[in-house]
């Protein structure tokens, strides 16, 4: 017997993570931070975005390495389909359900 | 030290606490960021903001590393998509970190000064009554994480409380009396060998006193028409004080199933209503000893508050409007 698949959990950080993703396109972890308007914390920010890599809501891919002699490549994060779906359903979901919100 | 050595030191020490997958998708991309930051910063000439990003990129590693190594076990133990067992799993950590740290300080306060092994571990058992509720209390407040429990954690935080109940209730009730007092005698030998004092057996006081025994103390007392509030009190704090560890993960319980508490706001909420509950205690204690409130009534109040506070969250949150 095929295991059952699990339905994807968005908790309310994940879920601010691709609605700014999905409004302000490619970000880096800094940026979220300051584009959450401090709601998202620079302590937890990038675990949480592990965590998300890890489920499939969103991707990553490194910046060029910069051009200053020993500067790191920033990581960028994009909501995958996976993701955007995700926020859709949970939109969806809060609409019947508005005490759930 | 310059800020590119500052980075690589951090990254150095991060990168002998954490695996390859961590140094890969939290820290790389936090020094990365920090780094970028701090380089900006130093162009436009902010020379206080990029002192201010390397203290917070500091922060914030540890931060990460903690929170990482967290997920990391909590992901170990339980499946990704089972939010039930890693909200119930992050509430038993924080609960068991929570009390180890408060029994670490209630073991490290009345040994200051004068480190002795043995009387450090006479006082563990005095410890659980209250490293346990205080644990408990936070751990479910701040466990929850703006998330509201399902009735099946509820049922299983709850089952712990009730059994670091009988936990605190057997270890009051017969290993506390012994331990206080071979740390009394213990201590007092102490002394009297510098002192040149005479070394002899203590007597017992009403805190070195078995349940049993002290359930006959204070019924012979009544027998007798003796007024020993003393007795009285602490035998009645026997029961309520490890009853307090279940009823205030009741209302903790209570608290998470009403509104949505963020760790910060947990954690806050739940050392407000220990205080408040240790407060009455102290009051219920000292209003016994001047007769102000019959023992049984002084040592049941401050149970009887948090009850009365956890039935009014919940007949609240039921007229909450659908």
């Amino acid at each position: 017997m095929t295991p059952r698949a699990r339905i994807p959990t968005l908790s309310a950080k994940e879920r601010l993570v691709l609605e700014l993703l999905a409004r302000e396109g490619d970000l880096y972890g800094l940026q979220l931070v300051a584009a959450s308007k401090r709601r998202l914390k620079r302590g937890t920010i990038y675990v949480t975005l592990g965590r998300m890599e890890k489920k499939g809501f969103i991707t990553s891919r490194l910046e060029d390495p910069p051009a200053r002699e020993g500067g790191m490549a920033r990581r960028f994060y994009t909501p995958t389909a996976l993701g955007r779906r995700v926020v859709a359903a949970w939109d969806h979901v809060a609409r019947l359900l508005p005490e759930f919100a | 030290m310059t800020a590119r050595g500052f980075v690589a030191v951090v990254r150095a020490i991060a990168a002998r606490l954490c695996d390859s997958a961590t140094m890969e998708h939290v820290i790389e991309p936090t020094l990365a960021d920090f780094d970028f930051e701090a380089d900006e910063a130093a162009r436009r000439g902010q020379r206080a903001r990029c002192c201010w990003l390397h203290v917070a990129l500091a922060v914030s590693i540890v931060r990460a590393v903690v929170a990482s190594t967290l997920d990391r076990v909590v992901d170990q133990t339980i499946p990704l998509a089972a939010a039930d067992e890693r909200q119930t799993l992050r509430a038993m950590m924080i609960t068991a970190g929570v009390a180890t740290a408060v029994a670490v300080v209630l073991l490290w306060l009345p040994t200051l000064g004068r480190f002795d092994w043995l009387l450090g571990l006479y006082l563990v058992p005095m410890t659980i009554p209250i490293a346990l509720p205080v644990g408990l209390t936070v751990g479910i407040l701040a466990g929850m994480r703006g998330a509201h429990p399902s009735h099946a954690i509820v049922v299983r935080l709850l089952a712990m409380a009730m059994l670091a109940t009988i936990v605190s209730f057997a270890t009051l009730g017969w290993i506390v009396p012994e331990s206080n007092q071979a740390f009394r005698q213990r201590a007092w030998e102490q002394v009297a060998r510098v002192n040149g004092f005479e070394i002899r057996p203590l007597a017992r006081g009403v805190n070195e006193l078995k349940w049993i025994d002290l359930r006959e103390r204070v019924r012979t007392s009544s027998l007798d028409g003796i007024h020993d509030p003393a007795a009285a009190f602490a035998y009645y704090q026997m029961w309520t004080l490890p009853l307090a560890t279940l009823i205030l993960a009741l209302f903790a319980a209570a608290v998470a199933r009403r509104w949505r508490v963020r760790a910060a706001i947990g954690s806050v909420a739940a050392i407000t209503t220990l205080f408040a509950h240790y407060s009455l205690i102290f009051a219920g204690r000292q209003a016994a000893m001047d007769g102000a409130l019959g023992p049984a009534t002084a040592a049941w109040l401050p149970d009887l508050c948090v009850v009365a506070g956890a039935i009014a969250i919940e007949l609240t949150a039921r007229r909450k409007p659908a």
